[in-house]
């Protein structure tokens, strides 16, 4: 089964209506505003770029489907602040952030730091890596029974070569995928099976209730 | 699924409808919770606006038509060639060159959502986003070129790349008769995105 955003082939839409190669970068100034706050709220450290890309693709299909482009990024944004309980529904609901210092504050991005982080890629960083895969990956290494209860995952990642970096690549996917469950019965599962399948929870898996 | 989430309301529809008041109220939200800076969102926007964007790709694809050292890396791995060049970052981390020649040309969609080599062209176009481009590109190539007027011979074979989150396309247009001995400076004001993209044709100088 796929879902709204797998649209390659479909039938029914008009024409492309190309735009001159002079045309702005942004067409509205929101859409540049949608972008920025996107991206500095995903230098916080809490997901990856494919988690990001995954919560647009999970948007209600009724909303996907009337949501301009970057209407879908910043619902898509403001879902995952929720989810990551970085903002609460109470103060989207009152537009005022509540008065609460947030543990987050250390991280914020910083101006002078744009330019590093822009060409830095969409690797999960040094500090998302340290302080959310790491303790996650010996969690796993430790409680195969909980790894087996987790049977969804939204990101599979695999080595690339030649660098054997490791990317999450959920995005692509048109369905979620199963976790092998191979990898949380190991006795002994490798340094790369852990770091993958702790790649592989990172992100929403930290939010499932076999995690807490 | 448990991921599925119909069963209750999703925490965007408790902003604004209006989508430039829905972005103020989350950056309003953020920046009062001391996460986020504006200035810092300012120097994103200026980012994508005046140093990424096609001018990165028209420089690598300049440089392949004149130094064929440089062309052999772009194919055999272009990440590798463009990040020589300093491009490289978020959207471009393995970026693949495809060749347009008499025979073949390259076309790119991402059919998903927006996929996109940002390092070497910025941000998307409206179109590149768009549902109509996004669907039929992989359906009716010719018809979608067509529309941004460009006509191939049926002989020559149109091949369509749909990219995805790991790997962003590029496309080295051809290289137009009447620029032997140019600079590599002056064939790059020659080349646009939409060559790059695959929905354009370089010109021949007049």
């Amino acid at each position: 089964m796929s879902r709204l955003h797998d649209m390659g082939g479909r039938f029914g839409d008009g024409p492309v209506v190309p735009e001159p190669a002079e045309a702005p970068v942004f067409a509205e100034e929101w859409h540049a505003r949608a972008l920025a706050v996107t991206l500095a709220a995903g230098s916080l450290g809490l997901w990856t770029l494919d988690a990001s890309r995954h919560s647009r693709e999970w948007l209600l299909p009724a909303d996907y489907a009337v949501f301009s482009y970057y209407e879908k990024w910043i619902s898509a944004l403001c879902n995952m602040l929720v989810e990551h309980d970085v903002l609460s529904r109470a103060e989207l609901q009152s537009a005022t952030a509540d008065s609460k210092p947030s543990p987050l504050q250390a991280r914020r991005l910083t101006p002078d730091k744009v330019a590093n982080v822009l060409s830095s890629g969409g690797l999960p960083n040094a500090r998302a890596i340290k302080s959310h895969i790491l303790p996650l990956v010996t969690r796993c290494a430790q409680v195969p029974a909980r790894i087996r209860r987790l049977t969804e995952v939204t990101a599979v990642c695999r080595p690339m070569q030649p660098e054997k970096k490791a990317v999450l690549c959920s995005a692509t996917a048109p369905t979620c995928f199963r976790m092998p469950m191979r990898m949380g019965r190991a006795k002994h599962p490798s340094p790369s099976t852990v770091w993958l399948f702790g790649l592989m929870c990172f992100g929403r898996m930290l939010k499932t209730p076999a995690m807490k | 699924m448990p991921h599925d989430a119909h069963d209750h309301e999703q925490p965007h529809s408790l902003l604004p409808s209006d989508p430039a008041l829905r972005v103020k109220a989350l950056e309003t939200l953020l920046v009062g919770k001391g996460l986020v800076d504006p200035a810092t969102l300012d120097e994103i926007i200026d980012t994508y606006q005046t140093k990424i964007g096609p001018q990165n790709g028209a420089e690598v694809v300049a440089r392949a038509w004149s130094d064929d050292a440089f062309r052999d890396l772009l194919f055999k791995d272009a990440t590798a060639a463009v990040s020589q060049m300093g491009f490289y970052g978020r959207q471009g981390e393995h970026i693949v060159a495809v060749q347009n020649t008499d025979s073949v040309h390259n076309l790119v969609v991402c059919t998903l959502c927006s996929c996109y080599p940002w390092p070497l062209l910025g941000i998307p176009p409206g179109w590149y986003k768009s549902d109509a481009y996004r669907a039929r590109a992989v359906r009716e190539p010719r018809k979608v070129l067509a529309e941004f007027g460009v006509t191939l011979p049926d002989q020559v074979a149109v091949r369509v790349w749909d990219s995805t989150a790991e790997i962003r396309y590029l496309v080295m247009p051809q290289r137009p008769a009447g620029t032997e001995g140019w600079s590599v400076d002056a064939l790059a004001k020659l080349i646009t995105r939409d060559a790059m993209i695959g929905t354009g044709l370089i010109a021949a100088p007049s």
